[in-house]
């Protein structure tokens, strides 16, 4: 106790060559701060602003201060809950495809067999191709005359207007979506799966645990910091979708795909309000925000 | 020695730093050869058009005008409205910019347009008179926009599928009834389901279902607004008439058309025409263009028909795009320049062959080179015929509006009165602001 009390009281001495070091240390983190402030903070400080404004680009009378009137509209807006709706849909619906089978896609390569690395490769191959050159790709195996269809013709089936009918569109979506991320999530759960200690896994099997008794009871608790990673961070990212929706369906057909951004693009820059597309994306961010926390909260739950 | 090591990196990144600012200044273009730079933003990303433009016209623009530096960029019609919008927000807007002739009204209204009226004014007469779209580019009896060409919209038909289906293709329809009559003839089914549509209208998107719509409303002799602009009139009987009509191609036992949300638009060779999945469609000059280039062959087998009409032969079309001065710019003679260098009868000309549409000018439209264009023609005779969209400031928005309500109909899920009743309260609100 008196021990530290002395410590906590006596007089601290910098060095000189720490001071200097401190100095050089904000030196060299001080262009990356101002980066930040510069492209970050101030634009997200301006978007808030703008979310408290009304302003149309196009007109000369620049941003008039409204208050909360714009998230009044926005959280009063049939539109927007219809499209909040379809933004969920979206999510958890690509979150349900890709966590299972990512999962189950690593189990598998992370055995040994022949091809295995040219698999894994092959697998991981969609994650690093750009989002609007593999939706462009998807826009041809989707259309009318495209590769899907003519599938289904080979096999005497009808033509499917996969992204033209309401029914079918935001699933073909999900389809594309799925396999887009399917490669990276692989990867995730591949290096989860490597960290876990051989010797649980041995022991667990001379207890007598079969294959699957040591997956849902090893395996997998030792995976969900690995999950909530995977299935937040996929969250937040599908939370936000727009390239791929924009040019496969544009939001239709009769707005059965209209994710929350989409709707923010068309608020801002095809309507010219830029006030309320700042209010809807800010809600958007809450929601997210919320979404991903309580995601965090319940994977987690039980962990300590 | 370790504050050394940490003192250097910082030193030469600060540098490095400020090298880069200073070798950022400036301007960003970088001057050919005049000493002011005229920025101008072309819509649209046709190669044939970026070609000429950057190999003809600007040269021989800058030739006869050594003092200006004409810097062009070519904006995607997809982004052209958000580029824009940041530009006029970030005080960055071009001198010159073309946008379609339904913007003109927002932007002068908004005060980001300069009015072109004196310029006009000190055109010779023979120059005005000419220019078959001029009065399109006027809001409120102002001139705003340039028109650099015309669109509309005529329906094109299979001539091999015609021959085949028993019509007598001397007898082309010129009514809606023989034009719904004949499309049942060649509407081919299999299960209940068309498989060639006997009469395909533009369903690409909301917007392309509303210029459908348009050409309708207008051979039914309806219109979009009243006279003054000032009340939403596209739920007339009229109106009514023409959506029933267009839902009914689409809808029940006796439809004709399917492929509603399908890419049409200048699709060339994969238009439903030259696949054979259309014998008769509803196209503008530009995606016939397109037809004519990807597959000639095709081409040879499809004909034009003039406006069929209900009450008036009419169709949609009219002013496409043009060119527009932005109000801040400082080089507003150098702006005027370039446009009316633009619509000389040679770069008239010369735009239309690269480009397509209907000319700006009437005396090129009689060019012996222009009439062979097959693709041409038939919308060059047609001109008088094509009616636009009503030149209001909040068009894209009532436009929205109404394709939003029409699309619902088209698909089935809200009856065609209801669909422009709903598009019409809609609308009274936006007219109301």
């Amino acid at each position: 106790m008196s021990l530290k009390g002395t410590v906590t009281t006596a007089p601290r001495r910098v060095s000189p060559s720490r001071r200097g070091q401190g100095v050089a240390g904000w030196t060299l983190v001080l262009p990356s701060i101002l980066v930040l402030l510069v492209v970050v903070a101030v634009p997200i400080g301006y978007g808030f602003y703008l979310s408290l404004t009304s302003y149309n680009p196009v007109e000369t009378t620049g941003p008039k201060f409204h208050g909360l009137t714009g998230y009044l509209q926005v959280l009063t807006s049939g539109e927007f809950w219809d499209a909040l709706r379809v933004t969920v849909l979206y999510a958890f619906g690509t979150l349900a495809l890709t966590v299972p089978a990512a999962l189950g896609l690593a189990l598998l390569v992370n055995g040994k067999f022949p091809g295995v690395a040219l698999f894994r490769g092959a697998m991981y191959l969609p994650r690093v191709v750009s989002l609007v050159a593999v939706s462009m790709i998807w826009l041809w195996l989707y259309s009318r005359e495209g590769y899907f269809n003519h599938l289904l013709d080979l096999v005497g089936l009808g033509p499917v207007e996969f992204l033209t009918d309401e029914a079918t569109a935001l699933p073909s979506l999900i389809v594309m979506r799925a396999w887009k991320a399917l490669g990276g999530s692989m990867i995730i759960f591949l290096a989860g799966l490597q960290t876990i200690p051989k010797e649980l896994i041995q022991s667990a099997a001379v207890d007598g645990a079969g294959r699957f008794r040591t997956f849902r009871h090893v395996t997998l608790p030792l995976l969900m910091p690995i999950t909530t990673y995977v299935v937040v961070v996929d969250l937040i990212y599908l939370a936000q979708s727009f390239s791929e929706i924009y040019i496969l369906t544009s939001g239709g057909p009769l707005g059965s795909t209209t994710v929350v951004n989409m709707l923010v693009y068309k608020e801002a820059f095809e309507n010219f309000k830029l006030g309320e597309a700042s209010s809807m994306a800010f809600v958007l961010f809450c929601m997210i925000f919320a979404l991903a926390y309580a995601n965090v909260r319940f994977l987690s739950r039980g962990k300590k | 020695m370790k504050l050394h090591s940490m003192r250097l990196p910082a030193v030469i990144l600060a540098a490095g730093l400020a090298l880069t600012a200073c070798g950022s200044g400036g301007g960003g273009t970088t001057a050919s050869g005049g000493d002011k730079q005229l920025r101008v933003w072309f819509p649209g990303n046709l190669s044939n058009e970026i070609a000429w433009v950057n190999d003809k016209l600007v040269p021989a623009f800058e030739q006869r005008y050594p003092g200006v530096d004409v810097q062009v960029e070519f904006v995607d019609w997809a982004n052209l409205s958000t580029r824009l919008s940041t530009a006029f927000a970030g005080n960055t807007a071009p001198d010159v910019f073309g946008h379609g002739n339904a913007a003109a009204a927002g932007f002068a209204e908004a005060g980001r347009v300069e009015p072109l009226d004196d310029y006009v004014a000190k055109l010779p007469e023979t120059d005005r008179s000419d220019l078959t779209f001029l009065n399109d580019g006027k809001v409120g009896g102002k001139q705003y926009i340039m028109p650099l060409r015309g669109f509309g919209y005529l329906t094109a038909y299979r001539k091999d599928l015609i021959e085949g289906s028993g019509l007598d293709p001397a007898k082309s329809p010129a009514t809606w009834d023989e034009l719904r009559a004949a499309a049942e003839k060649l509407t081919k089914r299999e299960g209940g389901k068309v498989t060639v549509s006997g009469l395909h209208m533009p369903g690409d998107n909301p917007t392309s279902m509303s210029q459908a719509f348009a050409t309708l409303l207008y051979q039914a002799g309806g219109s979009f607004l009243s006279p003054d602009g000032k009340a939403v009139a596209w739920n007339s009987p009229e109106g009514v008439s023409a959506l029933e009509y267009l839902t009914g191609l689409y809808q029940g036992d006796k439809a004709v058309a399917t492929g509603l949300g399908e890419k049409s638009a200048s699709t060339g060779a994969q238009h439903p025409l030259v696949t054979g999945r259309a014998a008769m469609a509803l196209v503008d000059d530009a995606t016939l263009k397109t037809i004519h280039e990807a597959d000639p062959g095709a081409a040879a087998k499809i004909g034009v028909l003039p406006p069929a009409q209900k009450t008036a032969a009419a169709s949609f079309g009219g002013a496409g795009n043009g060119l527009f001065i932005s109000a801040k710019t400082k080089l507003k003679t150098e702006a005027w320049d370039f446009i009316s260098f633009m619509l000389k009868p040679e770069n008239v000309k010369e735009y239309t062959v690269t480009v397509g549409g209907i000319p700006a000018r009437a005396t090129v439209a009689g060019d012996p080179e222009l009439a062979k264009l097959a693709y041409l023609q038939p919308f060059m005779a047609a001109a008088s015929q094509f009616k636009g969209n009503p030149n209001v400031a909040t068009w894209t928005q009532l436009r929205d509006a109404l394709s939003k309500e029409i699309e619902k109909a088209l698909r089935g899920t809200t009856p065609p009165k209801k669909a422009l009743d709903d598009a019409a309260a809609a609308g009274e609100q936006i007219l109301k602001g």
